[in-house]
């Protein structure tokens, strides 16, 4: 019973997690500017992060050792550092962001400008950072993300003509006042929105922190295979309701604000408030992933003492790490930087780093010494190359696409 | 001397051709750049007109302070499409279309302001006008949009 129910509560927490300012900021950008016509590019990408996280976690529950401790061991240094900087770049970046979204939303009901909240959310990611147990933080943000489900209930509610959204998704028709470089600008963002690096390195450490085997490897499954689609079934809801309500009014979503505007409609107070809700708890429990993934990546990399499994004082760099990454955070968005901003480079720049990151780990899961009987198999491994090669040519089209349309406003 | 002559003539005409070309490019570029820039604010600001509209017309909907913070982001996108296009020259030929532009986004920057104001004070009995006139400006927001987009 209790392994049935730490299952139930692994999935719930996949879904909830799963969604993050970038999934949210971009899944409604595209809903409202491009309608349903990107909606393969969510399947795609949810297909993917699955393929390497449980490829990773498999590493981690195998080894029991964490995805960078081996990427430096069987690359070296060199190549385990080129993943270090593309990864932890992007990650730093997505903290930032992440930081700022759950000010974002607070102010959303408050009133007060974001920037008075900065450094209170800031300090209280690291106060949980530095002394909630592990399972305790996972479980409570990534459940209560769960709030979520109320865009699901909303394009329900909201009645669309489903036939027409599923002939959008089809047949990747978009409208017709948009081009097709923004057409293809956001289907990379959407890509590296739903493979961002840190899900990969928060999963395997994760799995690491609460002492997976290789008898936990069904239950990692479970998480991966169900809950990770499932939260792309949220990102869909978000694309779905921004692309029935937002996109006839001709408006196109640019904050925070607009994003939680179809729940209002369909569902009025109750609904946004729930939606706050969920804003709050999925980008705060992101904040707290992409803060920690920052502190695995330098510590396993140098081969520190890290993770909160041990007590703070016996993994005293790794935590220096962490007060040091929140306090830049805090830095970069006191300038006054629009965080929706650093969401859309933050998404941009995941998709550049993802071979980067995601080659290493196909290595190590490909090597039977470390892996044993549990290495690759055939369909992985044929997923993990067809997904390599969708990386590279999403990292490649990256920076063009983005000069090109200038962030997709051209 | 004859050929010389030839020569620099040849010379100096190519030379005034390919300014000319060169100057007519640049005018297109600066024509096409500037057309593109007016469209983003163009497009901006009837995103915003609609979203402020969205929000008087689901005021019920919405709680505590989350419709006064929609509606100040509102504001402050098109005062920053407003800004960004003052900031960019128009080529001669298009000071007309300028003109128009400015005075519709200007037009929507104070109906926007207004807005904020009625919803800050939670003076419902406006959002009725408010909305009305929202309908009117926004259509011709588009418009211009579509006009630029070309």
């Amino acid at each position: 019973m209790k392994r049935y129910l730490a299952v139930f509560l692994g999935i719930l927490s996949a879904i909830g997690g799963f969604v993050d300012i970038g999934d949210l900021v971009t899944n409604a950008v595209v809903g409202s500017r491009l309608g349903l016509s990107l909606g393969w590019v969510v399947v795609v990408g949810v297909i993917g992060i699955c393929v390497f996280a449980e490829m990773s976690g498999r590493v981690a529950a195998v080894s029991g050792r964490p995805t960078f401790d081996l990427v430096r061991e069987r690359l070296g240094p060199r190549v385990g550092l080129l993943n270090l900087i593309a990864s932890m770049g992007v990650t730093v970046l997505t903290f930032v962001a992440e930081v700022g979204g759950v000010a974002l939303a607070l102010a959303l009901v408050s009133s007060v400008h974001h920037l008075l909240v900065v450094p209170f959310v800031a300090a209280l990611v690291w106060v949980i950072l530095w002394r909630a147990r592990f399972s305790h933080m996972e479980n409570t943000l990534g459940i209560l993300g769960l709030c979520l489900v109320v865009f699901a209930v909303a394009l329900w509610q909201l009645g669309p003509d489903w036939g027409d959204l599923a002939h959008q998704m089809a047949t990747a028709n978009k409208p017709t006042q948009e081009s097709w470089m923004v057409w293809a600008f956001y289907a990379v963002a959407l890509f590296g929105a739903a493979m961002t690096p840190y899900e990969v390195f928060f999963f395997s450490s994760g799995g690491v922190e609460e002492s997976w085997g290789p008898k936990d490897l069904g239950v990692m499954r479970a998480n991966v295979l169900i809950g990770f689609p499932l939260g792309g079934m949220l990102s869909l809801a978000i694309a779905g309701s921004a692309a029935v309500v937002l996109a006839p009014e001709g408006i196109s979503v640019e904050n925070l604000g607009q994003v939680g505007l179809p729940v209002a409609v369909a569902l009025g107070k109750v609904g946004v408030a729930v939606a706050v809700l969920g804003f709050v708890a999925a980008i705060f429990a992101a904040a707290c992933e992409t803060g920690l993934s920052a502190g695995y990546s330098i510590a396993q990399y140098f081969g520190w003492q890290w993770g909160k499994f041990v007590r703070p004082r016996e993994a005293a760099r790794f935590h220096v790490v962490l007060a040091l990454v929140t306090i830049l955070a805090i830095a970069v968005l006191m300038t006054g930087v629009d965080p929706i901003m650093v969401t859309e480079f933050s998404v941009v720049f995941s998709a550049i780093a993802l071979p980067l990151t995601y080659f290493p780990i196909l290595v190590v899961a490909n090597d039977p010494d470390y892996m044993g009987e549990h290495v690759n198999g055939r369909l992985a491994n044929a997923l993990g190359v067809v997904y390599l090669v969708l990386v590279l040519v999403a990292a490649l089209a990256a920076i063009p696409l983005m000069v090109l349309t200038e962030m997709g406003t051209a | 001397m004859r050929r010389t002559l030839s020569a620099v003539v040849a010379l100096l005409s190519s030379t005034a051709l390919l300014v000319t070309l060169t100057g007519c490019l640049a005018t297109t570029d600066e024509a096409a750049g500037w057309r593109e820039d007016a469209r983003v604010a163009a497009g901006d600001t009837h995103s915003q007109l609609m979203t402020v509209r969205l929000v008087l017309v689901e005021r019920d909907g919405l709680l505590g302070r989350y419709d006064a913070t929609v509606v100040r982001d509102a504001e402050e996108a098109v005062g920053t499409a407003s800004d960004d296009l003052a900031k960019s020259q128009p080529p001669r030929a298009l000071r007309p279309t300028y003109d128009r532009l400015t005075t519709l986004l200007d037009d929507a920057g104070s109906l926007v302001a207004e807005a904020r104001t009625a919803v800050g004070e939670r003076d419902t009995s406006r959002y009725a006008d408010l909305v009305r006139r929202i309908e009117r400006l926004a259509p011709r927001v588009e418009r211009m949009e579509k006009e630029l987009r070309g």
